[in-house]
């Protein structure tokens, strides 16, 4: 109560806190096809997703992001996930060949070590993560042979995990480029797979569309599960039927 | 035919969306003060999205019957399905409690020398305070928003007569009944009593919605008869939910997976304290005891998943339902039950500070009984409902409040506890 009256402050009445957090993961191919204006544009398109995610204020609180760059190896650049506000976009290398199945791989990693599940006296829980996958061509095996063999069990094992474990609330792939083939991305997905081409405007429109989508899964009335449902469709990014 | 009142959202029809963004009611039942406030999220107002939240209070004889549910926030038309099912809820709860209609019916009258209320309607104030400046610095960021957006659907000429700040942009409609005190079960046989109007106790809701009014009421009396089952009690009413939720979407020509929505429901027996409880879905039910614990009444049934949520539209739901009795030890009753959406529980039971809880919950049960009367209690509690800040948190907010006011004097332990 206030001192001064009998009217009851509830200012003082605090709740405990606790926030959940919606986990972005981007795995992004690395390799050499993708030397010069292509990783230049991505790296481009990182930073301007970080302004345009970081500007909303609702996604700013919510968004952590984590980042797997993807060639003949895989990293999870960003270490863990990192607040959208204070994200860093980092500097790559475009070399080697397309080892998808290692970035899924270290995204499995992730979800166990990084991803929060509700523990009612412990801590919140995080949202399912959201997953896009950026590639300019076929996934491949260390030698450079392009397979299906390697990533397709390791993508499975994501998605079809045990109860009480993390899994990704959805896997969009997006396809660069003359190389990419509309059944491997429809496979790495979930729901929708995308193309575009190669050129920085190209580029500026896939992370626009990552930006919005993104802020938009963290409004009420969202679809998460389809961030692009109710995105107006774009010359420069199309969606495979 | 035994007496009651009910208060809280309406259930919406195709007659126009009656939804108010915020909702506070009041009603009591014996030494018990019953609350409830709705608040539309944050993150809905910025949108202009309405509330998605519900909640229902209804009360007969010694029952009280608490109904709150979640609309799911990706189905634009989901606070049509969370007021019909805390509407639906609460009703068949106490539809087994309660006589049938065509069985001792009555037809007095009172009789009391004052043919008016026993409180002028214009001495009944209610104010939320949302919106003072000066008072709340997150409902002015609220009044910002909604200001902004509301200036920008008005042509430049009209902007100008807009209130610079105030919650003038928003209508306020209530309705405020009063209702006999059914306290107590006679003899069937027995000539009926006469209303008693010192034990009139008022019962005020406040929204959008206009009421009608309450028709002239009668005290009859009922013979004591056998409680039923009650584990069966919440499990029908939970079913038959369920299926009245298909005809109702099936009535405004939706999809049933259009009124996704969650369903808690509580039915408390104010003399003998008996509590039946019913789940399906996110949000929480607490009740505070004298010795200054914070119980969780249920816990709901793990889906494998604790990143969804089911909810009561879906085809077998009721292998998600949770169903609890309890009946408190005499020695160490709840002092307080408390009824709430996802979007405070969220904030309350994940800390893991394990006295931040027990504070909370002895917070608000002292506010409520310390507010100078119950409309305070529930403007004040809707106040903080739509007004407290915590990073994240962003969705509708619902609390339903029972507080026990009388004999409480020797509870020292919980009523005394500071923060």
């Amino acid at each position: 109560m206030n001192a001064s009256s009998n009217v009851p402050d509830w200012a003082n009445v605090q709740p405990a806190g606790g926030q959940r957090r919606l986990p972005v993961y981007l795995l992004l191919d690395a390799s050499g096809s993708m030397e010069g204006a292509p990783i230049e544009s991505v790296r481009q398109g990182l930073e301007q997703f970080q302004k345009e995610v970081a500007a909303d204020q609702f996604a700013r609180d919510s968004v952590f992001v984590g980042i797997i760059v993807y060639n003949s190896d895989a990293r999870l650049v960003t270490g863990g996930l990192a607040p959208i506000a204070t994200f860093q976009p980092p500097n790559l290398v475009a070399t080697g060949v397309t080892r998808l199945d290692l970035a899924f791989q270290r995204l499995l990693e992730s979800f166990d070590r990084d991803v929060l599940m509700p523990v009612k006296g412990g801590n919140r829980g995080d949202w399912k993560p959201m997953v896009f996958v950026l590639t300019d061509g076929k996934p491949t095996d260390e030698s450079g042979n392009i397979t299906n063999r390697l990533w397709q069990s390791t993508r499975d094992a994501l998605t079809s995990r045990a109860k009480g474990q993390v899994k990704p609330g959805t896997i969009v792939a997006v396809g660069c480029g003359p190389d990419v083939d509309d059944a491997t991305l429809k496979a790495i997905s979930t729901g929708y797979a995308f193309k575009m081409g190669t050129s920085e405007a190209a580029f500026a429109s896939l992370f626009q569309y990552l930006s919005i989508s993104i802020t938009a899964s963290v409004q009420p009335g969202s679809t998460p599960d389809d961030p692009f449902a109710q995105m107006p469709p774009s010359a420069d990014l199309v969606r495979i039927p | 035919m035994l007496n009651g009142f009910v208060i809280g959202d309406r259930s919406l029809s195709a007659a126009g969306d009656t939804h108010p963004v915020w909702l506070a009611a009041h009603g009591q039942s014996g030494a018990y003060l019953a609350v409830g406030a709705s608040a539309a999220g944050q993150q809905h107002l910025h949108n202009s999205l309405p509330r998605d939240d519900a909640f229902v209070i209804r009360q007969v004889g010694p029952w009280l019957a608490i109904g709150v549910s979640d609309g799911v926030g990706s189905r634009p038309l989901s606070r049509y399905g969370a007021t019909y099912v805390a509407e639906s809820l609460t009703a068949l709860l106490l539809r087994p409690l309660v006589p049938q209609l065509r069985s001792n019916v009555t037809a007095t009258r009172a009789t009391s020398a004052s043919a008016v209320p026993p409180v002028a309607a214009e001495a009944v104030e209610f104010k939320p305070l949302i919106g003072r400046k000066d008072r709340e610095r997150n409902g002015a960021v609220i009044m910002d928003a909604l200001r902004t957006r509301f200036l920008r659907r008005k042509p430049a000429e009209a902007q100008k007569s807009v209130p610079e700040m105030s919650s003038d942009l928003f209508q306020q409609a209530a309705s405020i009944g009063w209702w006999p005190y059914s306290g107590t079960i006679m003899n069937p046989q027995l000539p009926t009593t006469t209303v008693d109007h010192l034990s009139i106790q008022p019962a005020i809701m406040s929204s959008s919605t206009i009421a009608e009014p309450s028709p002239a009421s009668s005290l009859t009396s009922i013979q004591p008869s056998t409680t039923p089952n009650l584990s069966d009690v919440v499990q029908q009413a939970f079913e038959k939910t369920h299926r009245g939720l298909r005809g109702h979407a099936d009535h405004l020509g939706v999809e049933l997976a259009d009124l996704s929505c969650t369903g808690l429901a509580l039915l408390f027996n104010v003399e003998t304290g008996l509590i039946a409880i019913g789940q399906i879905g996110d949000g929480a039910m607490l009740g505070l005891t004298t010795s200054g614990n914070v119980k969780e009444l249920i816990t709901p049934v793990d889906t494998g998943d604790p990143q969804s949520v089911y909810t009561i539209n879906r085809p077998n739901f009721d292998k998600y339902l949770a169903v609890q009795i309890e009946e408190r030890p005499i020695a160490d009753p709840f002092l307080a039950l408390f009824v709430m959406t996802d979007g405070l529980s969220g904030d309350l039971l994940y800390s893991p500070e394990p006295e931040v809880l027990t504070n909370w919950a002895v917070a608000v049960d002292r506010n409520l009984r310390g507010s100078p009367t119950p409309a305070q209690a529930a403007a004040g509690m809707l106040n903080w409902l739509a007004a407290y800040q915590v990073k994240g948190s962003w969705d509708d907010r619902t609390l339903v409040v029972i507080t026990r006011k009388d004999g409480r004097d020797g509870d020292h332990n919980a009523a005394s506890r500071e923060p």
